[in-house]
């Protein structure tokens, strides 16, 4: 704090001043806004894959197919939160995005979306750190089937060993056995699902309601660049 | 929802369903970058002084703009819209603003960034209680008691103000409303990566998607049920609607 008081030294306007330069700004920004309506767009573009494989999940209403997370809408949202069988709790930046997931949830069904969160760990485990952390968001398990395996967001030891996996849509090194994600799905009328998008990495990134509020900020989000989130904790673990 | 119409994109195989997604990628992270240029170019923006002396309602009685720092470095206040004469009063803020408040995450993350983010509104600080009791918000939220929204553009229409303080100087550094505001919460993030979207009007839909217009399906999160056509504040936003850039405020 004391360090950022002293560092900035920024220039001092006049009413008029700072509007022209508010408003050149605007320009660029209305651009991006156009942008990505358009990105968008092309999301809605994607062709989708038929998922054939029965995959089984462990969840506060039980045992729950792929299919029935849908929950009686036709579009599914699946965090894929980072919490490996062995780990004691869920990852800190996972549960940074988490903080984020209710607020939206309360809307999201309303335009026929559900949206649900899934991780290795086994669902005692889940649902003593979802309660910890205050979260009302569905959480299931799915250990013992290969759903994670499938949408890349976690890794097996013979890719550890090799130190080769493929995440984010490139073949890279081999960082951690688990590595955040986000998958959408859609069910059509006949109870056909299907994959329509994932995204990793940085394409998490817009879903951070945090980030988008600090990018407003003169310090920006005032990050270690080679370590984005160390700054992060879980909510109820800041010192003040 | 309605989806007998609806022309489903091609159904590919896995391989060719990878290669679209590539493509795709490319331009999302094209985006990123746009993003993360447009964020710094805040960070350059002049700083204009605070002079006036502004005075709000909060919790424990009047306190000046300098006071809703909190003693942390930046401020953010957005504008919302409670108070006698919006639809919804004395139950509601508006139906926009109060899906904005659902998606304020915890603030201890913009905490430990030297942030503090409140709301500000006409309505009294016991109505401002009761309205946050009733939704389960816990920001801070302030009275307005003199000219600072009229001073600050968000006396007819929502918006964000940002501020640092420099000692007990304060500066206001930035200014975003209308679709600027979308990027705060993240339902609209949400939807833009589903394979229907936000399912409004406006969008460059595939033929026969599911669309209603904007604005209109926005519900208060403990009043779910209410069809559209009776909810309060949908006439007023229609009419906003109509009154602002020829009917269209994206």
């Amino acid at each position: 704090m004391k360090l950022a008081e002293t560092e900035l030294n920024r220039e001092i306007v006049s009413e008029a001043e700072w509007l022209v330069a508010r408003k050149d700004l605007l320009t660029r920004e209305k651009e991006f806004t156009r942008q990505r309506d358009a990105l968008s767009a092309a999301r809605r573009s994607l062709p989708m894959v038929k998922i054939d494989k029965d995959y089984v999940f462990e969840g506060p209403d039980g045992k729950e197919t792929l299919a029935d997370l849908f929950d009686g809408r036709s579009q599914l949202i699946v965090y894929h939160f980072m919490f490996g069988p062995d780990w004691d709790e869920g990852c800190k930046s996972c549960s940074y995005l988490a903080d984020h997931f209710d607020g939206a949830n309360w809307h999201l069904p309303h335009r026929d979306v559900t949206f649900v969160a899934i991780s290795r760990a086994p669902l005692p485990k889940l649902e003593a750190y979802k309660k910890r952390l205050g979260w009302r968001f569905k959480w299931l398990s799915s250990q013992g089937n290969d759903f994670n395996f499938d949408y890349h967001v976690s890794f097996t030891k013979e890719e550890e060993q090799k130190n080769k996996v493929y995440y984010n849509y490139a073949t890279g090194e081999f960082i951690s056995d688990e590595l955040p994600g986000l998958s959408v799905f859609y069910k059509d009328e006949n109870g056909d699902v299907f994959h329509t998008y994932s995204a990793y990495a940085r394409g998490l990134d817009h879903l951070v309601g945090t980030y988008n509020f600090l990018d407003l900020v003169p310090k920006g989000r005032d990050e270690n660049p080679d370590s984005t989130m160390d700054w992060v904790r879980r909510h109820d673990e800041y010192l003040a | 929802m309605k989806l007998i119409e609806m022309k489903t994109p091609t159904i590919v195989s896995a391989q060719e369903w990878e290669t679209a997604r590539q493509q795709l990628l490319v331009k999302e992270k094209e985006l990123t970058r746009a993003r993360d240029a447009l964020a710094a170019e805040r960070r350059r923006m002049p700083w204009l002084a605070v002079e006036k002396n502004y005075k709000f309602d909060g919790p424990k009685g009047k306190v000046r703009l300098l006071d809703l720092f909190e003693g942390r470095r930046q401020l953010i206040l957005y504008r919302a819209f409670l108070e006698p004469g919006v639809k919804g009063w004395p139950e509601h803020a508006c139906v926009g603003c109060s899906m904005v408040a659902d998606q304020v995450a915890y603030v201890a993350h913009l905490n430990v960034r030297h942030t503090t983010l409140a709301f500000a509104s006409r309505a009294s600080q016991k109505d401002i209680e009761r309205v946050k009791a009733r939704m389960g918000w816990e920001m801070p939220w302030y009275t307005i008691t003199d000219d600072f929204d009229k001073d600050f553009g968000v006396d007819e229409w929502h918006g964000t103000n940002a501020f640092i303080r420099d000692g007990d100087s304060v500066f206001r550094t930035y200014f975003i409303n209308e679709r600027g505001d979308e990027q705060m919460g993240n339902t609209w993030n949400y939807l833009d990566i589903t394979a229907l979207g936000r399912q409004e009007e406006w969008e460059d839909s595939p033929e026969g998607y599911p669309q209603t217009p904007p604005y209109e399906w926005w519900i208060w999160h403990d009043e779910p049920k209410t069809a559209d056509e009776d909810r309060p504040g949908l006439v007023q936003l229609r009419a906003a609607r109509a009154a602002s850039k020829g009917g269209d405020i994206t």
